[in-house]
């Protein structure tokens, strides 16, 4: 398959220079002139806060910092979740794949709302209480470890000798989200009595970005970093697994090491993004398309792109949120489905051939 | 002749017993079109995605010049043996030249670099499969034939000497059949006679077409359950002892026309048993 390479670059740089624009865009949005942040203060304290240069001195310093853990989280988070969807459509080579299909999503939501009914609440709309830094650490832990868990699971039935099968992993994923959602539900209705904790599991289904620490951003980093660095390996085999598996494997293609390199980078990007953010529901569905329509079915541009894109949407989100949207308390996952669907659909009736030709 | 293809006792039974090889021979030389006939379910398909590495046999060796296929690593074995599958899944979202491209995937460089020789080489394999004139189209705007042809030109640009087709035929119309099985043979003599037999390509052909097996086949592998019935040149294996017990009655027997310098080849074509008209049935 061809790269459409200039125009990749060309769309490349301007998403790379929008999300440090955005991010710098988060730190600021709806803050007093009195802390009116030049781009350079906000270089400051970045590397101020990982111990190069002095900062920026308190408040300004604890300020940007709290600001730029958000802004960092959402752009990993939208970059992990794309990276994952855009993987994954090319190895069900389905345009209907997202990470939620191999059961990744629900089982960090399980884990996550296990640790939330233990804890007895996770305090107002998921703001860790400084006092209880332990309670944050614990909800991500549990996410983290649901989400491996049920990713093991489903694919170990979907494996027979060593080869994996697409189609069983489809239907063994949504069998198992199937069940973890009645393990869910159940767990919702036992705790429906208590507010605290009924309340923190519906806002930590709705994703937020809210309050992150600086641990959270290093784990949903070096996550993206581990995951990413899968995609040379696998981005032009993705393009010759388009003629079905058997096809790809007579060209000289190791199929089961490319599934498997797959399998764990869309397990790595999505449960540490999941487990830091929550349920950030459409980013892997929609962005890929997205892209695939502006620089073609190429891989080794789609999974790059893909990435750049996905963090350029989830914090234009937040932003817009925060900037337009905050009396209303509407949160990002929101305002993106909100955003996202009409302009997906927008997208598929403008250009059906996005569709027919996956 | 140099032995490209050495095939011993070759067995494969799938998960729930079904014997689909039984110790199947083959020896396939360079400059050889050898057409592996037989029913649906004899083992053909079985075989090729034996050989093409998609399968592993249960048992029986395969030896590719001498060097057992099971020691060469996947890239390696791609460059030995090219495989042409009887459809694609699905047809990729690409041109014609990108998706050739595919066939040097055996030899790209990281993250798919391509270099002069790779491009040079898509061009040799599009000339050689009548398909340049396409090169800059969608795949998905050719017809059956002209991608059949694409396909071919993908497995050229292997440059492997050992060439799988996978009733390359079942879809085309009977001109496109008769271009195709020209152009295979085209592939394997003509190679074979301009370079030193070191070089030479081999094919391997699973087909139903028993007239064109007569008329292009050098040799003839008829499989039935699994077994190797009859294996030789065409005439000793296309007549009427030795395929009715595989393929039943309905055939019909006769011969090509003489051609300039050769002998007439079989013809033989899917036909209707004769009716007998039974005198006792209407009674009087």
């Amino acid at each position: 398959m061809r790269l459409k390479t200039r125009g990749a670059w060309t769309l490349g740089v301007t998403l790379a220079l929008a999300w440090v624009l955005l991010t710098y865009a988060s730190v600021r949005a709806g803050l007093d002139d009195k802390y009116a942040f030049s781009f350079g203060d906000v270089a400051r304290g970045l590397a101020g806060s990982v111990g190069w240069g002095e900062g920026l001195g308190a408040p300004a310093q604890a300020i940007v910092e709290l600001r730029l853990w958000r802004a960092l989280t959402g752009g990993a988070v939208g970059a992990s979740l794309a990276l994952a969807g855009a993987l994954l459509q090319g190895l069900f080579r389905n345009g209907l794949a997202s990470p939620s299909v191999v059961g990744v999503t629900a089982g960090s939501v399980l884990g996550a709302s296990v640790a939330i009914a233990l804890i007895g609440g996770y305090g107002s709309g998921l703001v860790a209480l400084r006092s209880n830094l332990i309670t944050p650490a614990l909800v991500t832990a549990c996410a983290l470890a649901g989400a491996v868990l049920v990713t093991w699971i489903v694919v170990s039935l979907a494996t027979t000798g060593r080869r994996l099968s697409v189609p069983t992993l489809l239907l063994a994923g949504i069998a198992m989200n199937t069940l973890v959602g009645g393990v869910l539900a159940a767990l919702q209705s036992f705790t429906l009595q208590d507010f605290e904790v009924s309340r923190a599991i519906l806002a930590w289904t709705f994703g937020t970005l809210d309050d992150r620490s600086g641990w959270q951003v290093g784990l949903v980093w070096g996550a993206l970093v581990c995951s990413a660095a899968v995609v040379p390996f696998v981005a032009l085999e993705l393009d010759l697994f388009a003629g079905g598996e058997e096809d790809a494997e007579a060209l000289g293609v190791p199929v089961q090491r490319i599934k498997a390199l797959v399998i764990f980078a869309v397990t790595l990007a999505t449960s540490a993004a999941v487990s830091v953010a929550g349920q950030i529901p459409f980013v892997g569905l929609v962005v890929p398309h997205v892209v695939r329509s502006i620089s073609g079915a190429s891989h080794r541009a789609l999974l790059p792109l893909s990435m750049l894109l996905g963090a350029v949407f989830l914090l234009g989100c937040d932003v817009a949120q925060r900037t337009w949207f905050a009396d209303v308390g509407i949160r990002p996952g929101v305002l993106m489905s909100l955003v996202g669907g009409p302009f997906f659909l927008f997208l598929l009736v403008k250009n059906r051939r996005l569709v027919s030709s996956w | 002749m140099v032995t490209l293809l050495e095939v011993r006792a070759l067995t494969h039974e799938y998960d729930g017993g079904l014997r689909a090889l039984d110790a199947v021979d083959l020896d396939l030389s360079a400059g050889e079109v050898v057409c592996v006939l037989g029913p649906n379910g004899s083992g053909k398909s079985t075989l090729l995605r034996a050989l093409s590495g998609v399968l592993t046999a249960t048992g029986g060796t395969i030896a590719l010049e001498g060097r057992p296929v099971s020691g060469l690593g996947s890239r390696e074995r791609a460059r030995a043996i090219a495989s042409v599958p009887q459809v694609l899944q699905a047809l990729p979202d690409s041109d014609v030249a990108g998706f050739v491209l595919g066939g040097r995937y055996p030899y790209l460089g990281w993250w798919g670099k391509a270099r002069d020789g790779d491009r040079e080489a898509v061009r040799r394999a599009l000339r050689e499969a009548d398909a340049e004139e396409w090169e800059h189209r969608r795949l998905g705007e050719l017809s059956g034939g002209q991608c059949q042809r694409v396909l071919v030109a993908r497995a050229l640009a292997q440059e492997a000497r050992l060439l799988l087709f996978d009733e390359p035929t079942a879809a085309l119309d009977p001109e496109h059949q008769v271009l195709l099985f020209e152009l295979f043979a085209r592939l394997v003599h003509e190679r074979t006679a301009e370079s030193s037999e070191a070089g030479g390509r081999g094919a391997l052909i699973a087909t139903h077409e028993l007239a064109l097996a007569g008329r292009f086949a050098d040799r003839i592998l008829l499989l039935d359950g699994g077994r190797v019935v009859a294996s030789g040149a065409p005439r000793d294996v296309l007549r009427e002892d030795v395929l009715k017990p595989v393929y039943g009655p309905h055939l019909h027997y006769g011969s090509g026309p003489a051609e300039e310098g050769t002998e007439a080849r079989p013809l033989i074509v899917p036909w209707p048993r004769p009716k007998v008209r039974s005198s006792t049935a209407r009674g009087s």
